[in-house]
């Protein structure tokens, strides 16, 4: 077994456990409108947290990329960008669901956290489409690069712009999770995080698969 | 610094010739207006709508005219050109930035009567904050356009792009402008939007800062 199978084999056990734990296990959350829908929240945190984990994986490796250009960090860059794409819209869609149940009269987009996971989301939407949009690998690695730095600064900005402009109306009840429910989420957060690096390394496989797909097909045609 | 203002005056004295670029933006501009005053006719709150419209608008005019501007360079042959001068590339990126927000700010003085139609009450508009907040904006607003206008015209689907790259980036100069504007709108005086205010300032510097470091990569 090497490293990969492991890594992804440890992923999907911790997985299956955080789900087992999050929806039999753990017990009834106290304070809450829709408390078995509270449930939602073991899922909902840890992904929005692999949303802006990836986020900064991917400008890390962007910066790398533009300092020293090696496929290797185009490929880690683009790798996590599809995953975090993926967590980002679960996030979203978990907490908009959760919220409609919790809250009456809740509008999302006086939520600074809200806006910024949208703004997360359309920030990895166009990485991709410009990924996509170029040909040539290393004009397309340092394109995306520069896209991705700045898109650094629009995402955080946009929660402090909308913590300066909007001050939500609404409270919660109660003051978040009980105490002894938060090894429930911790738990889901290390699960996650596993998922999350076990996708991003098979999806960084892939891409170094491609890139020496697309260098033989090259050669062939010479 | 002096090739930065060389290369604007080049571009102002390009879009001078031909008003290509102005003219769309203007007409874009009206036509968001238009839209907004047929949608939100019998709303109450229309110093919101009126920022709202008015940045949607800008934000569009801006990737709009910069796409274009790129992509005119591009076809002309004078990209290659501009980039052989013996000037730094962050310059010539700084140079592109301020022809591009004056424009803007010609754009914005020109519509902003017709906008400030749709705010309830023209006599207590704060113009001295709308100034502050107009130019703040329009500044990061202009940086940030420039540079993906540039990343854009090295990729295939090019104009189309700008708009998907710069919205996600510039999403805090909307959401702090469109407040401040509504506040202004409203009366409101400079140090009731000192937050915002300094978000744009911040974003501003960040960005030209971050501009004029990349610009190289992007057209190597």
């Amino acid at each position: 077994m090497n490293g990969r199978t492991v890594l992804v084999a440890v992923a999907v056990v911790a997985m299956l456990a955080h789900v087992v734990l999050a929806l039999v296990v753990a017990p009834q959350a106290k304070g809450f409108v829709a408390p078995v829908t509270q449930r939602i929240f073991y899922f909902h945190v840890p992904s929005a947290w692999i949303g802006y984990l990836a986020f900064a994986v991917t400008a890390f490796a962007s910066a790398r990329f533009l300092h020293a250009p090696a496929a290797r960090w185009d490929h880690l860059a683009r790798s996590s960008a599809e995953v975090g794409t993926v967590f980002s819209v679960v996030a979203l869609v978990t907490g908009l669901a959760w919220s409609r149940l919790e809250f009456a009269g809740y509008d999302p987009f006086t939520d600074a956290k809200v806006i910024t996971l949208v703004v997360l989301i359309l920030a990895y939407l166009a990485y991709l489409s410009l990924r996509a949009g170029v040909a040539d690998d290393d004009r397309r690695g340092r394109l995306a690069a520069v896209f991705g730095l700045l898109a650094v600064v629009g995402v955080p900005l946009s929660y402090l712009a909308s913590s300066v402009s909007i001050h939500p109306d609404f409270t919660r009840p109660g003051s978040g999770l009980d105490p002894g429910l938060g090894i429930y989420l911790g738990f889901g957060v290390v699960a996650f995080t596993l998922l999350y690096a076990a996708l991003a390394a098979l999806r960084y496989d892939l891409a170094v698969l491609e890139a020496r797909l697309v260098a033989a097909s090259e050669t062939l045609e010479r | 610094m002096r090739a930065a203002f060389l290369v604007a005056a080049k571009d102002l004295r390009v879009e001078g010739r031909t008003r290509d670029l102005v003219n769309a933006m203007l007409l874009l501009a009206l036509l968001v207006l238009a839209v907004g005053l047929v949608a939100y006719h019998d709303l109450h709150e229309r110093a919101v709508v009126a920022s709202g419209v008015l940045w949607t608008a800008v934000v569009f005019a801006s990737a709009l005219a910069s796409a274009r501007s790129f992509a005119n360079e591009r076809d002309r042959g004078t990209l290659d050109v501009l980039l052989g001068a013996p000037a730094d590339r962050g310059d010539i990126f700084l140079g592109k930035t301020i022809a591009h927000a004056t424009l803007l700010l010609a754009v914005e003085t020109a519509v902003l009567p017709l906008y400030a139609w749709l705010s309830p009450d023209l006599g207590g508009v704060a113009l001295g904050t709308l100034a502050v907040i107009a130019v703040l904006a329009t500044v990061g607003l202009a940086a940030a356009a420039t540079i993906l206008a540039a990343v854009a015209t090295a990729a295939r689907a090019r104009e189309a792009l700008v708009p998907v790259l710069l919205l996600p980036v510039a999403m805090p100069v909307v959401i702090s402008a469109i407040h401040a504007t509504t506040a202004a709108f409203e009366g409101a005086g400079l140090s009731e939007v000192a937050g915002e205010a300094a978000l744009l300032a911040g974003f501003a510097i960040i960005v030209l800062a971050l501009g004029w470091y990349l610009f190289e990569e992007v057209v190597a």
